[in-house]
């Protein structure tokens, strides 16, 4: 697998979407709380008739002056936390990806595969244990392949000596020692997993 | 079998339906907001107007009568002499969004102006009482 630099930002739609939206959301909400707190005691002050007009102009001016100076820093806020956004959910979302495709890979059968991510990438303690079910997997696959021939080996004996017609007690108990060690190695990979029968 | 189940968390449905309706709720605050930006700026403007009608008293029990008319550039009288101070002055020239006309009536004179606000709200002051366009 290539570990350049990935050139698309938005792999997972979805999820990126999704958690770009969130993102927005939560910037609206915060700005629209922020606003109301800031702003809300000079709106007051002229909403109400009992303050005197100097009282009223004073937070005409405080209000006029916040009205200048929040929305620019407010909106640099919103730009700066977006774009974080943006490339957090894209740190998130490459490695996603490639779980994703390579978990798919496995189910298909292909037990060479390896998780691999770019540096400063997050989900790397997932791939790890993602590379050390696939090791599992490949150390199960090859014991009972070896087994499995072993086994295939044996039974051909058998056939050879009953054919040729000198299977003997001894002979025969030498194989079924052979066959129950494999049988034991079977028993020990198997050991490992955990299936309801 | 024992089955893991995916916890799909807030859908994007669910994310954009609370967006839409944020953004209604601020769609309403933003109308409320400007209103008040126009109304915080007629208020400066008629407290500045309140002032200027406190110095043209002072101008009246000073003279013996308010000023026939005033230059707002320099803000002094057909005599060149200072009706408002310079700060003051620069004060309205800023406050304000024009100055329409100054007129001595009589003993008594009327100062409309032009507040800042998006319609340009027309504010009079005739003798310490202002009157605002529309209110």
């Amino acid at each position: 697998m290539d570990i350049h630099k990935r050139r698309i930002y938005y792999i997972e739609i979805k999820f990126q979407t999704k958690y770009i939206l969130l993102t927005i959301f939560l910037l609206l909400t915060y700005t629209f709380a922020f606003i109301i707190i800031i702003f809300s005691p000079y709106i007051l002050t002229l909403y109400f008739n009992f303050y005197s007009l100097s009282e009223k102009a004073e937070a005409a001016r405080t209000l006029l002056i916040l009205h200048s100076t929040v929305w620019p820093g407010i909106g640099a806020v919103i730009l700066l936390f977006g774009a974080v956004s943006i490339y957090i959910t894209h740190k998130i979302a490459g490695p996603l990806y490639r779980l994703k495709k390579s978990l798919f890979m496995i189910t298909e059968g292909n037990l060479d595969v390896k998780v691999k991510l770019r540096k400063g990438d997050d989900l790397k303690d997932l791939a790890e244990h993602v590379n050390i079910l696939v090791d599992t997997f490949r150390t199960f696959v090859t014991t009972v392949t070896v087994d499995y021939d072993l086994l295939s080996d044996y039974i051909s004996e058998i056939e050879r000596d009953i054919k040729a017609n000198v299977l003997t007690e001894e002979s025969g108990r030498k194989i079924i020692k052979k066959v129950q060690d494999s049988r034991k190695n079977i028993e020990t990979a198997l050991e490992k997993f955990k299936i309801q029968r | 079998m024992q089955t893991v189940r995916g916890c799909s968390g807030l859908t994007i449905t669910a994310l954009a339906t609370a967006l839409v309706l944020l953004a209604v709720l601020i769609t309403i605050a933003i109308n409320i907001y400007t209103n008040y930006i126009s109304k915080a700026r007629v208020t400066v403007a008629h407290s500045v107007l309140d002032n200027a009608g406190k110095i043209l008293l002072s101008y009246q029990m000073d003279k013996g009568s308010y000023p026939a008319s005033i230059d707002f550039i320099n803000c002094v009288d057909d005599q060149e002499r200072m009706v408002f101070p310079s700060v003051f002055c620069s004060q309205m020239k800023e406050e304000f969004y024009s100055i329409e006309s100054y007129s001595l009536i009589g003993t008594s004179y009327i100062l409309t102006v032009r507040a800042k606000d998006n319609k340009h709200t027309l504010l009079t002051l005739t003798e310490g009482k202002i009157t605002i366009e529309g209110r």
